[in-house]
């Protein structure tokens, strides 16, 4: 039986009075793909944060990796955060290091992780050629382009091979070449290191790509795990936010048959036809 | 770094603002001295408004619209782009990566900026005594320090190093609570400065009071 790796049980939380969070119930476990679909506002970044307890739930019990995290000071949560691995919606690097210190800050700062200075070099640099951004060593990250940001903070994320990891909107902002890409690595670090993966993100094709597609190191390239038409089992769950509530959790091909308006959207970017009419989507004008 | 910054790239601004504050005094005092024939006591009027006064409150009113504004923008900044919460998650304590430093930095630097700028003040003051007033360097010097006691020494150091604590602390304390991105960081901004020189100002009140009350 799969163990889990992060659970929420009835977590709520709220900010100047307005409930952001509500009694959010979710089990991810090891190995698993979770996908957190929502529009803005609807409480994917805090539910990620609490993940870390970067902030504390008014109620209800948050477990990582074994540990009920849900009161523990900041000094006890240190080693477990050094098991997981986070990319922050707005990348999160640290404007005055170069690419290289930023890679490093986890294995420098992580007194778990502790590593003398050849290794730590070692691993950055391997870390950073997995992005392929190996030739951005000495560069700072107002020097890179958008998506080679993000593409530097899964490098930062996954330095230290941690056992989840946690991507914030990644694809947000970003054209669809480079959108594909940071998918693809995305995709590259779940298969080739094994990690368990929480994916917020309001973009229905990220959550199918990272469904349906597996890494192949020969093509050097994300492929279908499945054919056309069919749905790939690679342990992948669909959860919906609206509002702080979980609207929806299921697998794709359920996530796709969902009748819900709010829910439909993400899929069908319009709502739902309506039973009755005529098969195709969206209003009909009056004749 | 940050003593640098601080304490070095606030060195001209306050030298100046030290230099200015002498002369103006010095000039304004000289009429007032002349009235009663006591423009030889020009030393001793200059280094006790200075030493007391103007030069702690100046130099901190000064690190408090240089320092305060960029320690609230810097940490703003670093708070809406979450490196804040990155260095959380990376293993890094931010009181101890980010306020500690520059806590310790401006407790160290400020009473150092402000014994300069007295002395800066006192030499802009011996300008004027000397060239307009027709004082002489030695007895403008022998009033000036002659009236001093150990109590005006201790409570012009003692101000600044409280002054740095509150306007660090200020500044810090707006910068980590910023949110709602770059207007938020602007809104820490000025909170910050207002904030802290407001502070200056209640501070030197209590400190004076303590002072008056000993002596």
């Amino acid at each position: 039986m799969a163990k889990p790796i992060l659970k929420f049980e009835n977590v709520s939380l709220s900010y100047d009075g307005k409930l952001v969070l509500d009694k959010i119930n979710l089990t991810v476990n090891e190995g698993d793909t979770f996908i957190l679909l929502g529009a803005a506002g609807s409480g994917k970044t805090v539910l990620l944060k609490l993940a870390m307890s970067l902030i504390q739930a008014d109620t209800g019990r948050i477990e990582l990796l074994g540990h009920d995290i849900t009161h523990l000071k900041e000094t006890e949560l240190f080693g477990i955060r050094s098991e997981v691995g986070v990319l922050f919606q707005e990348g999160g690097l640290f404007d005055s290091l170069n690419i290289a210190d930023n890679v490093a800050y986890p294995l420098r700062n992580q007194k778990s992780l502790a590593a003398p200075e050849d290794e730590i070099a070692a691993r950055v640099l391997e870390s950073l050629e997995f992005v392929e951004l190996g030739h951005t060593l000495d560069k700072f990250p107002s020097e890179l382009s958008g998506g080679m940001r993000r593409r530097v903070g899964i490098a930062r994320a996954n330095v230290t091979n941690p056992k989840i990891s946690l991507y914030d909107s990644p694809t947000a902002g970003l054209d669809p070449i480079t959108a594909h890409t940071i998918m693809s690595l995305i995709v590259k670090q779940r298969e080739l290191r094994k990690t368990t993966t929480v994916l917020a993100t309001h973009r229905y094709q990220d959550g199918a790509m990272a469904a349906n597609y597996h890494w192949n190191n020969a093509m050097h390239d994300v492929v279908r795990a499945s054919p056309y038409g069919t749905y790939a089992d690679l342990n992948t769950t669909f959860i919906v936010m609206d509002e702080g509530r979980i609207v929806f959790s299921g697998t794709q091909q359920q996530l796709e048959a969902s009748r819900d308006p709010y829910v439909s959207q993400f899929v069908l970017h319009q709502p739902p036809p309506k039973l009755g009419q005529s098969g195709e989507r969206g209003h009909q004008l009056p004749a | 770094m940050q003593m640098d910054s601080i304490g070095v790239g606030s060195l001209p601004i306050v030298a100046l603002i030290g230099a200015f504050s002498g002369i103006v005094m010095t000039l304004q005092m000289s009429r007032a001295l002349a009235t009663y024939g006591a423009t030889s006591q020009t030393g001793q009027v200059v280094s006790i408004s200075i030493i007391r006064e103007l030069g702690p409150v100046l130099t901190a009113l000064l690190i408090a619209g240089r320092n305060a504004s960029g320690i609230a923008s810097e940490l703003g900044s670093m708070k809406v782009t979450e490196q804040i919460d990155a260095m959380r998650a990376l293993g890094t304590d931010p009181i101890q990566k980010l306020i500690v430093p520059r806590l310790v930095a401006t407790a160290l630097m400020q009473p150092l900026l402000t014994a300069i700028a007295d002395f800066v003040g006192l030499m802009g003051g011996l300008l004027i005594a000397v060239t307009i007033i027709g004082n002489t360097a030695n007895q403008y010097w022998s009033s000036a320090i002659d009236i001093l006691a150990l109590n005006d020494m201790v409570q012009g150091l003692m101000k600044p190093f409280v002054f740095a604590i509150v306007i660090s602390l200020v500044g810090c304390f707006y910068g980590m609570r910023t949110s709602g991105g770059t207007q938020g960081v602007g809104l820490s901004t000025t909170k910050a400065v207002v904030v802290s020189s407001v502070w200056v100002f209640v501070i030197d009140v209590l400190i004076t009071q303590i002072f008056v009350s000993l002596t």
